[in-house]
């Protein structure tokens, strides 16, 4: 299945009344099993990119595929019971259970019960939820994060290949937040879905995705990881962007062998400081600082590779200055 | 002191009515349920379509609360030709009010379901039917009980003015009971009410607020009350409507009730006819029934017809003898309606001071007020507004009060006086107070009022069917003249007889009853 295109737009432009240009010319694709983020401010068009897909909103001009067929030849409720869709806050029927929320979607699909039935705790019980306890709560007696995890298992309950989500996690707090963010990161290891992810946070962004779509004023501006977004930013869009955030992002998201390109190396010598590739920047600096300035650095990985210290310190200085 | 009145007022309410309450008790209740209902059968779908065509909403909702604004019987009374008088009419119109608020309330209920959660149900497949019965109407249930509620409080309002214009039920008593000053009987009619109106008030409140609550509970109880009360309405047929041969109406006050049953008892002494009766209507609407055919005959009084806008909205005449054959020739001629043989009472407008303050003052005839414009002056609310009313009596004589005139139900004109918040009452020459208050009558010398006499007013076309109805009720014909009238007024309404028993005795003692 890798390499098959599940989600695909092909130069779709959404028009809304009064002539803006929600979307405008986008065209992408999403690898099955890949998780692609929609990364942008509020009001850049990455939210209605994602209801094309499910057909929430209809493309003024433009295709947009779904496992390979035309979404506008399809039923709209059919296509989006195929589809998983999470919104922020989960979006929970507050009139319903949590049970009967999860059942929501193997209803609709008209699942015998008793398939429903067994469905239900299972997908509770994979977002942490045991059904006997959770099962027969109502949505305002569950905490934020709770209802996150519920709203999750609802988009999961007819087991769909394909996931849509909407700042998903916006609402939590933080603590909260990256813990949901590793249950899902977990989560996805096992059942490899294809996930299109809408979000603001970069740092969400970078830790949930494989593959970052930077979208302004409906177009993309950029596509890529975020390594490559905050060492390679195609535009002054994209740098302003990422603003002030750039460095705290950049020791967090960034490991030592995203920065070494066109460095000159040296021969790894018995007393050379070994390092790992993919740590972060931020113990690279660390690291760097104890060697002290004229000691050489090997870098672990497919093949050792030496580097002087202060030459590679000052990179990595560079890097995160921002001068690139 | 008072409450203890009112409750020995209540309980002998009670006592001469056992019978009928309960029957009357449940025509209330069927009519204000059934009104809750149709409401809701057409209230939920037009606010559910509102929400789809939002254009709508706005002119529609806006005209639906200028309805509301009309006074209930004034819409009564515009409907009497095409829906005539009694429970359909009340029906009708409770519906009209009671539909607004749940029109309303189904479309803001609905239409307040947040965005994100209908975005979730439509993410998740559902059609539009399906989001609708699924998400849409169960989170708006709160708002629509609330709506319910408030409908229903309305609608049992209507249902109880209605009385006026022959619905029947519990209004009736307060109506009766206000006519005939009988606290008890009004107590007895409206305690109920208030009654069922608090437990409608607070029940639906607690569903409203179980539901909201989001329980499987209040949800279950509020959607099953909502479809229950729809039910009831689509399959309960409209209580029988069966037409007697003739359909008496009566008018809503004592004296109106007394001929009624006056006349009912001599057509079904000496015919074979069928007679029902329509109750407590309103005395122009009476008129506006007989035309429409929806009664068949009441009694009346000439001077109405002479003046009545509707009838042949005439002056008086100078030679007010003439009154009497002019009505009977041109109401037969021009409305297709008989004057039949008069009773011989002439129940005109009476000023009337207490003795006392007429000899003090030296009052006897109208010219006389001149001298006393001090005097306080309670009329009754019809009086204001009549051409033979009270503009062109100051006009014609030339009378000035300190004060305005007050108006008052018919009924309170002499509580007015009693109480000493009046001293010049414009009452009727046939009401027993007269008598039992020691009242003078102030002489009208320039014979300003025309004559009222009261006579069985018929439609042509039923007397043609039924040509032996005037012969029957000819034998009435100036056998209750104003002392009598007085007095059978004052045995129903002070006496609180039933007009029934009052009605027997006097035509037994007139020999015209066996």
């Amino acid at each position: 299945m890798i390499d098959t295109v599940a989600v695909e737009l092909r130069g779709v432009t959404k028009s809304f009344a009064g002539g803006v240009r929600a979307v405008d010319d986008v065209s992408l694709q999403v690898p099955a099993g890949r998780v692609l983020a929609l990364l942008g401010t509020s009001g850049c068009g990455k939210t209605t990119t994602l209801r094309l897909i499910n057909r929430l909103e209809d493309p003024t001009a433009g295709r947009v595929l779904v496992r390979g067929r035309d979404v506008a030849v399809q039923r709209p409720e059919q296509l989006r019971r195929s589809i998983g869709y999470v919104i922020q806050e989960g979006g929970l029927f507050p009139h319903m259970t949590v049970a009967a929320n999860v059942a929501t979607v193997p209803r609709l699909l008209g699942w015998p019960r008793d398939r429903v039935r067994s469905r239900v705790p299972e997908v509770l019980n994979m977002v942490g939820l045991p059904e006997h306890e959770y099962g027969p709560r109502m949505p305002h007696e569950l905490s934020g994060g709770q209802r996150q995890r519920v709203g999750v298992a609802r988009a999961l309950a007819a087991d769909p290949d394909i996931l849509l989500m909407d700042e998903p996690f916006g609402a939590l707090d933080p603590g909260t937040r990256e813990n949901v963010q590793d249950e899902f990161t977990e989560l996805q290891q096992r059942l490899h879905k294809t996930v299109v992810l809408v979000t603001h946070d970069m740092a969400e962004a970078g830790k949930l995705a494989d593959e970052i779509v930077l979208m302004d004023r409906g177009q993309i501006v950029q596509r890529g990881r975020l390594a490559d977004l905050l060492l390679r930013p195609a535009n002054d869009r994209v740098r302003s962007f990422l603003g002030r955030h750039r460095q705290s992002l950049a020791l967090e998201a960034l490991r030592l062998d995203d920065v070494l390109d066109g460095l000159a190396t040296v021969p790894v010598t018995a007393s050379a400081v070994r390092l790992a590739a993919n740590l972060r920047l931020g113990p690279v600096l660390t690291e760097l600082s104890r060697a002290g300035g004229d000691a050489v650095v090997a870098v672990g990985g497919k093949d050792e590779r030496g580097f002087a210290a202060a030459t590679l310190r000052s990179r990595v200085v560079a890097v995160l200055g921002g001068a690139s | 002191m008072i409450v203890a009145t009112l409750i020995t007022g209540l309980v002998e309410a009670w006592q001469r009515n056992q019978d009928s309450f309960a029957g009357q008790a449940l025509v209330f209740l069927s009519l204000s349920l059934r009104a809750v209902g149709v409401a809701l059968l057409l209230g939920i779908p037009a606010g559910i379509v509102l929400t789809r065509f939002s254009r709508l909403a706005s002119p529609i909702i806006a005209t639906l609360a200028l309805l509301q604004t009309l006074p209930s019987l004034a819409l009564v009374g515009l409907l009497i030709p095409w829906l005539g008088i009694g429970q359909p009419a009340a029906l009708f119109v409770a519906v009209i009010y009671s539909l607004f608020p749940i029109v309303l309330n189904t479309y803001v209920g609905i239409t307040q379901v947040p965005p994100a959660i209908r975005d979730a149900a439509r993410g998740m497949g559902m059609t539009a039917t399906q989001m609708l019965a699924g998400v849409e109407l169960p989170l708006a249930l709160p708002v629509i009980l609330a709506g319910v509620r408030t409908g229903a409080v309305y609608a049992i309002g209507i249902i109880t003015v209605c009385a006026l214009v022959g619905a029947g039920g519990l209004g009736d008593f307060i109506t009766t009971g206000l006519t005939r000053g009988d606290d008890g009987l009004v107590l007895l009619g409206a305690l109920p009410i208030l009654f069922l109106t608090l437990i409608i008030f607070w029940g639906l409140g607690g569903i409203a607020s179980l539901s909201k609550r989001n329980s499987t509970l209040g949800l279950a109880l509020g959607g099953g009350l909502i479809v229950a009360l729809a039910a009831f309405a689509a399959v309960a047929p409209f209580a029988r409507w069966h037409r007697a041969d003739v359909t008496i109406g009566s008018k809503n006050f004592t004296e109106g009730y007394i001929l009624t049953e006056m006349l009912r008892q001599m057509l079904v002494e000496h015919t074979d006819l069928t007679v029902d009766v329509v109750p407590n209507l309103g005395s122009n609407l009476a008129y506006k029934s007989l035309k429409a055919g929806r009664i068949d005959l009441y009694p009346e009084y000439t001077g109405n017809l002479l003046t009545g806008r509707d009838a042949l909205n005439m002056a008086v005449p100078d030679d007010k003898s003439t009154i009497t054959t002019i009505v009977r020739e041109r109401m037969a001629r021009e409305h297709g309606v008989v004057l039949l043989d008069l009773f011989g009472l002439n129940n005109t407008y009476a000023l009337c001071v207490p003795s006392k303050l007429a000899d003090e003052r030296n009052l006897a005839t109208i010219d006389d007020l001149v001298r006393a414009p001090d005097l306080h002056v309670v009329v009754d609310l019809e009086f204001n507004d009549r051409p033979d009313g009270w503009k062109g009596l100051m006009a014609t004589y030339g009378l000035r009060f300190n004060q305005p005139q007050q108006q008052v139900n018919p009924d309170l004109i002499y509580r007015a006086l009693e109480a000493g918040e009046a001293d010049l009452v414009c009452g009727f020459a046939t009401d027993w107070q007269i008598d039992a208050h020691d009242l003078v009558v102030l002489r009208d010398s320039r014979g300003y009022f025309p004559n009222y006499h009261g006579a069985p007013l018929i439609r042509a076309d039923v007397l043609k069917r039924h040509p032996e109805i005037a012969d029957v009720l000819g034998r009435l014909k100036d056998q209750i003249d104003d002392a009598t009238m007085r007095r059978l007024n004052g045995q129903v309404a002070a006496g609180k007889r039933t007009e029934q028993d009052v009605v027997r005795e006097f035509l037994r003692g007139k020999g015209l009853l066996k």
